[in-house]
């Protein structure tokens, strides 16, 4: 990490290790950085480990019997892997899960005032609007449950909902995953526009042309290890990610290309 | 006809109570997925503080009342924080859930041994009048126990569907995790739903004990953990669920006890077998129960 100038990055995870159980070692020796304001990309195949870095930024790991065995996670400078999940949301990191996970009997207002609860400075006037402004679908179903929004439309308040929180850094795991590709490029579009009010954003996706048209470096994980890095330009031009995540051939062939991913690696 | 009315009243009064206690058991099976064997001990530890301090030190029932109620809100915090918070972190909830029947057991006991033989009063306000009405006549304290568990029973759930406490707790019945990645504090969504538990146990105590009921003997924890049928009929993770299961317990031992020389053939006492044969018929029909969105086996 030298030579990349006195900017410390506003996220940096140093040889970061995680194990499921006894047994099952899901990362080993990872180390990612999203800068200030920038947007990082980690792709992988499934199981590569890609939530499960996630969840260890977010200190969610304990819930699935999975615990850090080593390494350091520091935000803005501070060491944060000790502290509760709940401090982590309000010094500024805010996770976008997996699948959206909206709570789908709440209407889509509790669910953006479930949202607030990580906000550092509180309720204030005006932060359901500013989330409606930017996502005009939410403020016409405010009242309608959670659950009955399309895909697309969750994906907005789930991200919504972690906006509430006023982030300095969103993580977000895989949010194309089971949309179409016309409601991609809107997430896509919507994701810039938040970028570019100064939110430093660590995307997890299995869709390599979407993570990396976002971002502008990006990880390759592979059973739990990093096995690229790099520029997200250098990266859409090398072989290796184009052959494994940007070839469209299906899940299984790809994987069964990477000796390494046939062992399985966890969620 | 008076008869069956007068039953329907005493039936309603004893479900609101019923329900109060059943409201607790639900709100901390939302909270925490946790269920919470010990509500009956709760109720009598909180009650017993309230009696003895009215009986045995002279204190007025409206300095007695906020006093059981603050210590059963207290000890249900502390059962929490020290007891089942232990178990939160690996999810172990049917450990924790079992371990609350062990509470209950140690503090019934410790409450009965102080209790012994006494009948404790609480002397609460409503005395030994009986209200007169319809051709019927209905104990004062009953009727103050269907009014005072319903206005409980609304603000309750008003509490739980407008305030922001209320979303965090629902967001957290929903999907504990999701709602620890909003920045909600899991452990303080659970106490506090052991501390409204508490409370909620010991309003309802204090109507139990009322007249015509004697007083508070250590008879009143059986009356007490009829509030888990009354639960699990109605969902276990349904608060609208806890209410109509408390009334479809008050109601059917009610009439159970009232019918009962035509039901003689089940025997004597029948009365309070009937809220867990009820229980078994609605678990058979729906293993969710009346309102519940979750199957209990999931617990």
């Amino acid at each position: 990490m030298t030579g990349r100038g006195t900017d410390e990055p506003l996220l940096s995870v140093r040889g970061l290790g995680v194990r499921y159980g006894d047994a099952v070692t899901a990362l080993r020796d990872v180390s990612v950085d999203v800068p200030q304001g920038g947007i990082v990309a980690v792709l992988g195949s499934n199981g590569a480990g890609k939530s499960t870095l996630l969840r260890a930024i977010s200190g969610v790991l304990t819930r699935q019997a999975g615990r850090m065995t080593g390494g350091e996670i520091r935000f803005a400078g501070e060491r944060i892997d000790g502290v509760g999940a709940e401090r982590r949301v309000k010094s500024g990191i805010v996770q976008v899960p997996e699948g959206r996970r909206v709570f789908a009997h709440l209407t889509v207002q509790e669910n953006l005032r479930a949202g607030r609860y990580g906000n550092p400075k509180g309720k204030r006037p005006g932060d359901l609007e500013r989330v409606y402004d930017l996502f005009p679908v939410l403020g016409e179903r405010r009242s309608q449950a959670a659950g009955l929004l399309s895909g697309g439309e969750q994906q907005m308040l789930a991200i919504g909902r972690a906006l509430m929180a006023e982030p300095r850094l969103l993580l977000l795991d895989e949010p194309s995953l089971g949309l179409a590709p016309k409601i991609i490029d809107r997430i896509v579009d919507l994701l810039r526009e938040i970028h570019g009010q100064g939110t430093a954003m660590l995307v997890v996706e299995q869709n390599a042309a979407v993570a990396l048209e976002l971002a502008d470096h990006a990880y390759v994980l592979s059973v739990g290890e990093v096995a690229i890095e790099g520029a997200a330009e250098r990266l859409r031009g090398d072989d290796r990610v184009r052959r494994l995540y940007l070839g469209g051939e299906p899940d299984e062939e790809i994987a069964a290309t990477i000796p390494g991913d046939v062992r399985g690696g966890m969620p | 006809m008076a008869q069956l009315l007068s039953m329907l009243v005493e039936g309603a009064s004893l479900g609101a109570v019923y329900a109060l206690v059943a409201l607790g058991i639900v709100v901390i099976y939302k909270s925490s997925s946790v269920v919470n064997f010990a509500q009956p001990s709760l109720l009598m530890f909180g009650t017993y503080v309230t009696a003895s301090a009215y009986s045995l030190h002279g204190l007025s029932f409206w300095v007695a009342l906020p006093l059981g109620v603050a210590a059963a809100a207290v000890l249900a915090v502390l059962v929490d924080r020290v007891l089942v918070a232990r178990f939160r972190r690996t999810q172990a909830v049917v450990a924790a859930s079992i371990m609350t029947i062990g509470v209950d057991v140690v503090l019934l006991t410790e409450v009965d041994r102080r209790i012994g033989s006494q009948i404790l009063t609480t002397g609460d306000p409503w005395g030994n009048e009986v209200v007169r009405f319809l051709g019927i006549g209905v104990a004062e304290a009953r009727i103050a126990a269907l009014v005072v568990s319903a206005l409980l029973l609304v603000l309750f759930q008003l509490w739980l569907h407008r305030s922001d406490f209320g979303v965090a707790m629902r967001a957290t019945a929903e999907d504990p995790e999701t709602a620890s990645l909003m920045g909600i504090r899991l452990g303080r969504v659970s106490a506090t739903a052991w501390a409204v538990a508490g409370a909620l146990a010991v309003c309802a105590g204090l109507f139990i004990v009322a007249y015509p009921s004697p007083g508070l003997d250590t008879s009143v924890e059986a009356v007490a953990l009829r509030a888990l049928p009354a639960a699990i009929i109605g969902g276990l993770d349904s608060t609208t669920g806890a209410i109509a299961g408390g009334l479809l317990v008050g109601l059917s031992e009610v009439l159970v006890r009232g019918y009962g020389e035509h039901l003689a053939f089940l025997g004597q006492g029948f009365e309070e077998a009937a809220p867990y044969v009820l229980m078994l018929v609605v678990l058979l029909a729906r293993p969710a129960g009346l309102f519940g969105i979750r199957e209990a086996v999931r617990v």
